[in-house]
Parts: structure tokens; sequence; C-alpha cells
């Protein structure tokens, strides 16, 4: 049957009624005027206590809340090397087991000598080891969150490939979305298998470092709300955090903090940062870090590229060079001018690895050809037919 | 002498070629050669287009106050690779090994992914020594109209035979010839092709 489309455009009108832009209005004044009178020295000794258990992914303030810092000039001679992915699987309606991960990448060179690279590595995985976490008693595929994490490790190893085509010596490596593997911190992660995907990782990481070429990822419209949950904690009236035995929550009825729920870091930086501005830098205190090297740790900064509120995350060793993280600052900003809001060199790296519907087909197609060459029928789930022949 | 594309669409009529220069296909008229084992086919470009390579991904406005025109392709690089410049050709000939020209078509079309090669001074001279293939360009569905294209490449081959008058008589009357029942027509390729 058709959408019921008067029933959601009442629905619609209703949710549109719902929201209250002057109430969100109100509760931004409170979480700015928070980041302007929060003594971040006082937060870090809050979150440094080993007894605080606060309830939401939190920011470190290694800085400043409010410090900016203006548009540094950006090089006249640089490359930006972005690496992006796509895939293709697993179905669990097919007879095998496979998935096919597409990893694009382009090398942009602006300046004296402009130029481009861009290129694509396609592959498929099907064996026991790389689509189940554990191989040997075929359990936990690799789908959802791990795949995600596995196309990120293939993104990172494309980006240290691709640097063979940077000429230039001012390079930035960026990648679209975290640096944060937050997949490899679900219940059901041994440690063994942790290692298996965030050991390629981690040497590539460490390559970008050997080079000198600052990494960056890029998220454009960010959700993450780490600094205003900072600000819960600057509000906390308990001695030590832990929002688990909040005691306002039962004197108040609520917390004190909760003023500032719902509301996201981008709301607060897009008041907060002029065109061209970014904020100070913050580490990420995401569990998963743990297992980084100390160099790699992920730090954040928000960066207003004039069209959005991007949030770009580098790790340390970029975080703790102002000269590498005003490279980074001032190329992804003239790569966002470029690109009318988002950078260029992702939007190729996209471009190169995005597969398509015809792809997706033709993939099927040489999977069921083949498998019928070693007298294996391809038959799928009945439902995932049903679904396909729709039947009257 | 120079390759100067790649075949991409072929059928018995004709080809698309990919340019190696952006921007850049070989002249409107201008006469060019695929050569297959020991046969070479000769055929006049009828069309160019530059186009994005992912026909999902239209060209979209880039210039600003300080950049524009040529500075535009010094700024974002990737539109090398992005774009592509293609041109259509008209089959008008063919010789085999060292035989004469025929002005025909070819027996078969010219294969996918073949080189498309500029003629040299003397092929031109040679294959456009005989005019009977104006028949061939005449009807030749290339996407431009009729009138305009065989003036456009009567005007390229008078320059190619270095303005070379006598040709140029003999190839206005042999569209007169050949369009002496349409009048608005033969006056418009005259006109086109007056030195």
């Amino acid at each position: 049957m058709p959408l019921k489309l008067d029933v959601i455009a009442r629905a619609v009108q209703e949710m549109a009624q719902a929201f209250d832009g002057d109430e969100r209005r109100e509760r931004l004044d409170v979480a700015l005027e928070r980041l302007r009178s929060t003594d971040p020295a006082r937060v870090r000794g809050r979150l440094d206590d080993p007894q605080a258990r606060p309830g939401w992914l939190v920011a470190y303030p290694e800085r400043t809340f409010t410090k900016t810092y203006p548009l540094p000039p950006c090089p006249t001679d640089f490359t930006v090397i972005a690496a992006d992915g796509s895939s293709h699987g697993p179905d669990r309606h097919s007879p095998v087991r496979f998935f096919v991960i597409n990893t694009g990448y382009a090398v942009l060179t602006y300046g004296r000598q402009p130029g481009a690279e861009m290129d694509v590595s396609s592959r498929l995985y099907y064996r026991d080891e790389d689509v189940f976490i554990e191989p040997r008693h075929h359990t936990f595929p690799v789908e959802g969150a791990i795949l995600a994490v596995k196309m990120a490790v293939d993104e990172m190893t494309a980006l240290v490939d691709a640097t063979t085509a940077v000429s230039q010596r001012e390079a930035v490596a960026i990648r679209d979305g975290t640096l944060i593997l937050w997949g490899l911190d679900n219940p059901g992660i041994t440690p063994e298998v942790r290692e298996r995907f965030l050991s390629p990782y981690r040497d590539a990481m460490r390559q970008l470092q050997g080079m000198g070429i600052p990494l960056a990822a890029y998220i454009s419209y960010p959700n993450a709300d780490d600094v205003i949950n900072t600000l819960r904690v600057g509000m906390c009236p308990d001695e030590v955090v832990v929002c688990g035995r909040c005691r306002t929550k039962e004197t108040e009825g609520q917390p004190r903090c909760a003023v500032l729920a719902t509301l996201v870091d981008r709301y607060l930086f897009a008041r907060h940062l002029k065109d061209g501005e970014r904020s100070d830098i913050f580490r990420s205190l995401h569990p998963v870090l743990k297992h980084y090297d100390k160099e790699q740790i992920v730090y954040f900064f928000y960066l207003n590229v004039g069209e959005e509120i991007a949030r770009v995350e580098v790790p340390a060793w970029v975080a703790e060079s102002p000269r590498l993280l005003d490279r980074v600052h001032a190329i992804i900003y003239d790569q966002c001018q470029r690109g009318g809001g988002y950078p260029p060199a992702l939007v190729e790296a996209h471009e190169q690895a995005v597969i398509t519907m015809a792809d997706r087909q033709l993939i099927e197609e040489m999977v069921t050809r083949e498998l019928a060459g070693h007298s294996v029928i391809y038959t799928r789930s009945e439902k995932d037919r049903s679904k396909r022949v729709r039947g009257v | 002498m120079a390759r100067i594309g790649e075949i991409v669409e072929t059928n018995s009529l004709g080809f698309v070629a990919e340019s190696f220069e952006l921007h850049r296909p070989p002249a409107l008229g201008s006469l060019v050669r695929v050569s297959v084992d020991d046969r070479s086919l000769y055929a006049v470009v009828s069309f160019g287009a530059t186009t994005g390579i992912d026909p999902g991904r239209r060209a979209v406005r880039r210039s600003t106050e300080e950049v524009f025109d040529e500075a535009i392709y010094r700024e974002h690089p990737q539109l090398e690779r992005t774009l592509r410049t293609e041109f259509q050709a008209v089959l008008v000939g063919v010789r085999e090994d060292d035989g004469p020209m025929r002005q025909v078509l070819p027996p078969q079309p010219p294969p996918l992914h073949y080189s498309v090669w500029e003629c040299t001074a003397d092929e031109v001279c040679a294959f456009t020594e005989r005019l009977v293939y104006f028949r061939l360009l005449w009807h030749a569905n290339g996407g431009l109209p009729a009138d305009q294209l065989l003036a456009a490449h009567i005007r390229a081959i008078y320059a190619a035979r270095g303005d070379d008058l006598g040709w140029l008589e003999g190839a206005a009357r042999e569209v007169a010839t050949l369009l002496r029942d349409d009048y608005d027509s033969l006056m418009s390729v005259l006109q086109g092709i007056e030195p």
C-alpha cells in the first residue's frame, strides 16, 4: 500500500509545533554563559578525580573553553590527501557470506603546479576470519558498527598508500568521519579482536606521523555533545561527579545540569565562532582511546567554515603543534571555500569509492555465476525472494 | 602524427572518441583516421562536447570575483580528472593495405578503445582528391545541421591543403551537384565556404 500521506502530514504539523525554538534558544543562552564562565582548571580537577563517573562522554578541556583562533594564512603550495570508503554486503539472506569494501582516494595539489591523482582499491572479503569476529564458531558476523571500523581501517591504510603521490612539503591527510573507532568499545569485543582491527590502524597513524603529514578527520554537521557535557560537569554541585548518584536529582527532581541536556556542541560554537575561526582544542575521553598510542589520542576543535560548524579531529601529535594545527585549520577552511562548504578532496575520494546500484548488481551476478560453476545454486532467503518478486 | 583520442562508442556510421586533451577536440570538419591492422578508416569530426565523466554529476558554477576562466582549473585541479571532452566522427572512407582510398562505409565499425589519429597533410590531400564522400557527409546524422558540417569540413580541408583555391572551386561544384534540388541548403554551404 502507498504511504498514508494524510496521517504523515498531520504528524509533521504536530512535530513542528512540538519543536520549541524559543525554549532551545534560552537553554543555549545558558550554555553560552557557562562556556564563558566555567573555569577549565576546576573542571580538569573534577575529571581527574579517580572517583568521578560522569554519565556521558565528556571532552577534557586541555586549555580554555573560550579562546578562539583566527584563520591563519593558507600556504601557497600544498597538497590535500583524502580517503573515503563504501561497502557492499554482507547480506544475511545470501548463502555465502562476503562483503566488498571500496576505498577511494584523491590527492589534490594546489599552487604553482596544480594536479590531481585519484584512484580506488576494491577488495572482496570472504574468509571466515574476515567475515566473522569469532571465525571458529561462525559467530559475531562483521557488520554494522564493526564493518564501519573495518572501513575506517582500510581508509586509513589508503591514506598512507596515497602519500606516494604527494609532491608538496605542506600536506594534510583528511578522512570523513571520526578518528575514534568507537565500534571497538562494544561488549563482546575481546582484546584479541580489538587488536586485529586496531593494529593496522595504529600502524597507519604512526606512518603518517613518521612522514610529518598531519591527519585530520572532518565531520560535517556534527551531533557530538562532548563539550556541552563537560559544561554540565562544571555545573555539578556534588563533591564528586557521579551521575548515578546525582543529589540534585533527588532534592530538586532533576539534575541541575539538565538545562543543557539535548543541546549539541555545534549550536554552541555557531554562536561563539566567527567565520574562519576555530575553537580551542579538547581531548576526547572516549574509552576506546586508552588502547591508542599516546601520540595518537584524539583531540578535536570546532571550526566555522562559513556555511556551518564542522568538527575536526586530530591526533595528539598534531594537537600539540601550533604550526600543524594552523596548517590543518587553514587548509580545511580553504577546502571548504573551494567546495562550497565541504572539502572537494573528500568529495572526490567519495566519488571514487561509491558503489553504485549497477555495481552492486554486477557483484551479485558475478557471485551467482561463479557459484553456479561450482554447482552451488545461489538461493536467497524466501523472505528476500518475496520482497523482490512482490506478487499480488 | 599524433594520437588524439580513444574510441568509446562505435557503429557502422561513425564513432565517439574521448579526446586526450580536455576542451580540445579536433577541429570541426577535420579528417581523422583509425588504423585497424592493415586497414585505415577515415572519418570527419562532426561534433564535440565537454561534460562530467559521471553523468550524474552536473557542472556547477565555480567562478568568483578573483578566480575565473582558466584560473578555475588551477584552483580546482580535480576538474582535469572529473571532466572529459568527447568528439563524434562520421565514417567516410576506407583504405585496405596500400590500396586505393575508397569513399564508402567500411565493412566493420572500428573497434572500441582503438586510437584516433590526426591525418597527415599527404593523407588529407590523397583522400580529398575525390569528393563523392560529400554525399555520405550530407546524410550523416552527426548531431550538427548537415549544411554546417559540410561547410566546416570544406573550410578545414581548404586550410589543410594550404588554401588550395582550385580544390575549393571543385568542392563548390560538387556541393552544387549534390544540393541541386535544395536551394536554401546550397546557399548556406556556399556562403559558409567563401574564403
